[in-house]
């Protein structure tokens, strides 16, 4: 099986910095991928890396294709989506037109539906089909994430970034948005990528994870191999 | 009374005016984020195409579209050549270089046309009517009732279409609207020309009243300004009611208080906007932010 997502010898900088040095790593079609490591590790600049926010060294693959000199408007026409840090919201405008703005990077063969996507999406996320009409910068933490969530969706990605979906979120939001993620996997065939400093949720959602630790690769496996592994049940897991 | 609503009409008049150049420039602050000094006088090109169209033996009604196409493909170059390569810039060094434009353009189109002031015939002929002792002029409703529409069409644009969502997302959160694959370069070019479309629009239709000559959009872009301000930067709607404002109260003052009859009657927009920005810095209908200028 080759994979969906490939990256070899990928290295950013922050500056004068490294932020990645010489990463490897692969997505696999379907699955959903946990980016772990503290703060700093290098887990937005990996995910900014594929996404092609940020300029890298290396070579990534996406469904075969080298997409190093792409945009990044270009990659997420190509089919990468990804729920930023922060989450985006475009604030003045209306919950609705910010929905309206993910269908925008769907290509050409999903045009026509994008409106039964919208339907199901407003069935993934009732409160927004509640306030569609709200100025978005007016919603809650958790729903903007959600609007987030829900806009990239829109665009029909193959592969879905999503950075931190649980920061500044209560545990009973957490829950939910993470329910949401892997509905969303199985509803939408879609592969996710998901960075997380919550290491226990991530792991109870992904199949695999990759622990980054001062923008290397630490440790990639199964998601139960990674939780026995002693350094991530000392950092992460201890009680 | 009769004298009050001659000069609410003619006030009116000339607001649609000011109106116009004042959406330019929200639709231009509100992508670039800086005023663009250059507007009012990529009007007045604009304004002097049509009149060299025109005396070529077009009709009017033929050329007037053709000069909004080359406004728009201007106002498209003039983002890509001039503002694109200073993206990292900050807002004051673009606001140098849209000064370097207001007085480069100023200077080709005197050069070019030289300063002696020109007449474009007005497309709407010189019929007067008169109601109830109040003149009106076909001229007045009839660059009143182009203005209208083309300010409704923009609305619309920005408002109902992708295109105008595009334009909207990419000037408000560029990262973001990359991330869904949003070309935010092209989208802020579009609204530079779309911006150079109202203001040709403008300039035109006021250069019958206002007479044709290199500086004729100065002081309408000084009022513009006030109305922008007025309106709040960056508020579409803002701007075209604080064009009407403006272009009334200037009118209104003029007649009625003896001191701005004259000159000085250029104290009105400056008054509004020092007002403004005591009491309601983000403007009318703008929203609280950092006001950049």
């Amino acid at each position: 099986m080759s994979a969906l997502l490939e990256g070899r010898a990928v290295t950013a900088f922050y500056g004068d910095a490294p932020a990645l040095q010489d990463v490897d790593f692969e997505v696999n079609e379907g699955e959903i991928l946990a980016v772990l490591g503290p703060n700093g590790a290098g887990k937005t600049t990996l995910l900014r890396a594929i996404s092609r926010v940020v300029r890298t060294r290396g070579e990534i693959r996406f469904r075969g294709d080298s997409i190093v000199r792409l945009s990044a408007d270009q990659a997420a026409r190509r089919g990468i989506g990804h729920v930023p840090e922060g989450r985006g919201t475009f604030v003045d405008l209306t919950v609705e037109e910010n929905l309206r703005l993910g269908s925008l990077a769907r290509r050409r063969a999903d045009r026509g539906r994008a409106l039964g996507d919208l339907q199901a999406v407003y069935q993934l996320f009732p409160i927004l089909a509640e306030f569609r009409g709200r100025r978005a910068g007016a919603l809650s933490g958790g729903q903007q994430q959600m609007l987030a969530i829900a806009r990239a969706v829109l665009g029909r990605p193959r592969l879905l970034l999503l950075d931190e979906p649980s920061l500044g979120l209560g545990p009973v939001v957490v829950n939910e948005v993470f329910e949401r993620l892997s509905r969303i996997r199985e509803e939408w065939s879609t592969t996710l990528v998901v960075a997380e400093q919550n290491v226990r949720q991530a792991l109870r959602l992904a199949d695999r994870a990759l622990l980054m630790r001062t923008g290397r690769v630490a440790l990639v496996g199964a998601t139960d191999e990674v939780a026995q592994d002693p350094a991530v049940q000392r950092a992460y897991l201890g009680d | 009374m009769t004298l009050f609503f001659q000069q609410l009409i003619s006030g009116l008049a000339i607001g649609f005016v000011y109106a116009g150049l004042a959406l330019a420039l929200s639709v231009v602050y509100e992508g670039a984020g800086v005023l663009n000094f250059a507007q009012g006088e990529m009007a007045t090109v604009s304004a002097f195409l049509a009149w060299v169209l025109t005396t070529r033996g077009m009709t009017f009604w033929l050329a007037f579209p053709i000069v909004l196409v080359i406004s728009f493909v201007l106002g498209v170059a003039v983002e890509r050549i001039f503002i694109r390569p200073l993206e990292r810039a900050s807002e004051q060094e673009l606001l140098m270089v849209t000064l370097a434009l207001y007085l480069g353009i100023n200077a080709i189109v005197g050069w070019s046309a030289g300063y002696l002031q020109k007449t474009l015939t007005s497309p709407f002929g010189s019929d007067v009517w008169i109601v109830h002792g109040t003149f009106i002029t076909s001229q007045q409703v009839g660059a009143a009732a182009v203005l209208v529409g083309v300010l409704l069409l923009v609305g619309i644009l920005f408002q109902r279409t992708s295109i105008g969502l595009r334009i909207r997302a990419a000037a408000q959160n560029p990262e973001s609207s990359r991330l869904l694959g949003i070309s935010v370069g092209w989208m802020l070019a579009l609204g530079w020309g779309i911006a150079a479309v109202v203001g040709a629009a403008a300039g035109t239709m006021a250069a019958p009243t206002i007479g044709l000559q290199p500086d004729m959009m100065g002081p309408v872009l000084l009022l513009a300004f006030a109305a922008a301000a007025l309106g709040g930067f960056g508020s579409r709607v803002g701007a075209v009611v604080g064009g009407l404002v403006i272009g009334v109260a200037s009118s209104l003052a003029a007649q009625y208080v003896d001191l701005l009859a004259g000159d000085l009657n250029q104290i009105v927009p400056f008054a509004v906007i020092l007002v403004v920005l005591l009491f309601r810095p983000q403007g009318l209908f703008g929203r609280a932010s950092a006001l950049r200028v």
